[in-house]
Formats: C-alpha cells, sequence, structure tokens
C-alpha cells in the first residue's frame, strides 16, 4: 500500500524586504521506500517533521525536487543515503552517478509526471493511494499566505520567474486537475479535485 | 585580499558506459568568513577535503551557487550555519529570501551575472595576492575528462556546451570573465592562467 503525508505545508510570505518561503514537503511509503518529496529550506521545521514519523534522514530513500527553486532544493543534501530525482534534464542521481530514470522508477504506484510552465523543467508525481489519486504538484499550483484558495487554471504565478510559460502552465494544470482526485500545491493546502 | 582552494576539482567522465559528475568546490577566505562554491554532488570527497582544511560544516558562513543543476547544489544542505547567496539573493536555513548587493557580506567577492549555461547563472570575482583576480566561473567553462582544455582566447570562446540554454549569452558571459580573470576555475576541470 501507498501512503503519502504532508509533512510540512508550503507557505510564502512578502515581508517589507525579500520573503519568507519554503514549499510543501511529503513523505511518501511504498514498497518498503521512503520518498521525500521537495525538502524546502527550514531546517528546524524539517528535522522536527521527520523525528515526529521516528525517521532519521539516513532513512530516506529517494529525494524527489519538482524544480530548481531554491525554496523547494536546498535541504536536499542532508538525506545521506537518498538517490536524487530532479528537474535538471531529467536525471537521476546516485551520489556523482548520473542515470536515466523511467516515470515508474519510484514504484507502480507513483508515476513522475513532466509539468513544465512555472519553470521550463518541472516534474510531478501523481500517487495512487487508497484515497484516490494524489497528485505531488510543485509549483504548478501555489498561493501565497492569506490568498484565497481558488483553483483557477489561468491565474497568474506569483512569481513570474524566469523561465516562466503562462501556456504550458495552464497545460500543466489541466493535466493535474483531470488526472488527480487531490492535489497538494507547492505552498498551501492540499485540496479535492472539484468534479466539473 | 582572499585566499582560496580547490577543495574538489569537478569532474565529468564515463567508466564502463555509467557517466560520474560532480561540480569543482572551491574554499574561499576573506575576513574571517569561510566561503564555499559550489558544494557539488560528492559528499565522502567535500567532507574530507574540509577535514583536511580542519574545518567542519558548521564552519561555513556562505556557500555560493553558481547555479541550481544539481551537480552543483545538491549538498548544500549539510552546511547548517550557512546562508547561501545565487545570482540575485540570499537565502537562509529558516526560509527567509532577500536580495543582496552583488558581494559576498563582509568581503569584496564580487557576483557577477553570467548567464547561458542556464537560465540562472552567476561566477564569482575573487582578488587574491598570489593569482590576482580569480574567476570561479561555474558552468560557463568547463570540460569532459575526456575534451582537451584548450584555453586560449579563442578555444575558450567558442568551446561547446551540450547543454547551453542560451547560446550567444555564454558567449557574452566567457568574453566577459576572460577579460577580467588573470585564473579561471571551471565548473568541471582544472583551473587555468588566462593568456593576455
Amino acid at each position: 500500500m501507498t501512503e503519502i503525508k504532508v509533512l510540512i505545508e508550503g507557505y510564502a510570505k512578502e515581508l517589507k524586504k525579500g520573503w519568507v518561503a519554503s514549499s510543501t514537503t511529503c513523505l511518501i511509503t511504498t514498497e518498503n521506500k521512503k520518498i521525500i518529496t521537495d525538502p524546502g529550506c527550514n531546517r528546524e521545521k524539517l528535522l522536527k517533521a521527520l523525528a515526529k514519523e521516528g525517521l532519521s534522514t539516513n532513512d530516506i530513500n529517494y529525494v524527489f525536487l519538482s524544480h530548481c527553486h531554491p525554496d523547494h532544493i536546498l535541504l536536499a543534501g542532508i538525506f545521506e543515503k537518498a538517490k536524487f530525482i530532479t528537474f535538471d534534464t531529467n536525471l537521476m542521481y546516485d551520489k556523482d552517478l548520473m542515470l536515466e530514470f523511467d516515470k515508474h522508477v519510484l514504484g507502480k504506484d507513483i508515476e513522475i509526471i513532466e509539468t513544465p510552465g512555472h519553470v521550463l523543467e518541472h516534474l510531478s508525481l501523481l500517487v495512487n493511494t487508497p484515497k484516490g489519486k494524489i497528485a505531488v504538484a510543485g509549483d504548478v499550483l501555489w498561493w501565497v499566505d492569506g490568498e484565497d484558495q481558488v483553483v483557477d487554471i489561468n491565474q497568474k504565478d506569483h512569481s513570474q520567474a524566469k523561465g516562466m510559460d503562462m501556456d504550458k502552465l495552464i497545460e500543466s494544470r489541466k493535466k493535474l486537475l483531470k488526472m488527480a482526485d487531490y492535489i497538494i500545491p507547492g505552498h498551501g493546502k492540499m485540496f479535492k479535485v472539484k468534479e466539473c | 585580499m582572499a585566499e582560496f582552494k580547490v577543495l574538489v576539482e569537478g569532474y565529468a567522465r564515463k567508466e564502463d558506459g555509467c557517466s560520474y559528475v560532480s561540480s569543482t568546490t572551491t574554499l574561499i577566505k576573506e575576513n574571517g568568513l569561510n566561503i564555499i562554491v559550489d558544494p557539488g554532488m560528492n559528499r565522502e570527497l567535500l567532507l574530507e577535503s574540509l577535514q583536511k582544511e580542519g574545518l567542519s560544516t558548521k564552519d561555513i558562513n556562505y556557500v555560493i551557487l553558481t547555479h541550481y543543476h544539481i551537480d552543483h547544489s545538491a549538498l548544500v544542505g549539510i552546511f547548517e550555519n550557512a546562508e547561501i547567496l545565487d545570482d540575485g539573493e540570499i537565502y537562509s536555513f529558516k526560509s527567509t529570501i532577500k536580495n543582496h548587493d552583488g558581494k559576498i557580506p563582509g568581503t569584496d567577492i564580487e557576483i557577477i551575472g553570467s548567464l547561458g549555461h542556464a537560465m540562472f547563472h552567476c561566477s564569482l570575482i575573487v582578488k587574491t595576492e598570489d593569482y590576482g583576480t580569480v574567476v570561479i566561473a561555474g558552468d560557463v567553462l568547463w570540460w569532459r575528462e575526456t575534451e582537451e582544455q584548450k584555453t586560449d582566447k579563442k578555444s575558450l570562446i567558442e568551446h561547446k556546451d551540450p547543454f547551453v540554454k542560451n547560446e550567444e549569452q555564454l558567449i557574452e558571459s566567457r568574453k566577459k570573465i576572460i577579460d577580467l580573470a588573470d585564473y579561471i576555475i571551471p565548473g568541471h576541470g582544472k583551473m587555468f592562467k588566462v593568456e593576455k
């Protein structure tokens, strides 16, 4: 059985100068593998959340990184034994060994899907759980703190990062909304996809 | 004036059909601060080389990421007390994000944009007593282990980057750093003297 748990709900808050922001981090357990998605950049929160699960950084087999933004990836390196699955021309790394990956490398219940738009190289996960299909969306969908979480495929991307492509982003949003029963956004709360 | 040492010489090599890759990691010391550039992917080599310098991961004040490809950035998370700088911003492991003013705080080390290889990319200009102006280039210049490192100006500008994102920008970035540097430290390969 494959389970997914949100360890840290991602947040993004604009300050007078700069931001305080870190991504949603999930723990997925499947076929004796433990996977962390987007470890973010808040060390204390991440270590506390792992400890609460009775896990150490050594227990994680894979770290999945949806894309290359620092608020999603800075803590990847604390997982000493993990293989990294990345946006970076879709390669997987086992220490310094570069490998190609198959969309089911994380297990038969987990599919890696390409979801460009927020940036050119962006991946999401679709996880088949007893509760339904849950998408780990990365920043295909995300909200700033205090904003109403309205799902609008045309919603402006707050970051307007280099490499953003609105047409591709809309396509990626459509894809996830069609495939998933629930969506876990890069920053914000998990939500159920409404039938339309 | 800064002192510097290449801790890990970056490589990109094939062995028995497998690709191994990790970036050059450089240690800079200036005004009592310890700075790491591009921690890379090879945990064992990095920790060994730090130890040789009498340093632990806790002693590092700043980590600079020339760009976010995982072979350069994966291990940044192990430096628990560091702040992280990229081409424009400074991050903490408490998830704060602010702009920086083009220098590593408390030093004269300049961070300059050097686009082309990746959507975001920066290089460092380090003034030293023994080597004059050293540019830590990141992947503005890099070689595979099987390639000869030709360092005349023409060869440097024309050197092929199979992962280039924007050729024109890359050439501009190369010209810029060649003009500035007495020595260049590439993202993968050996440090070399610039022929004037």
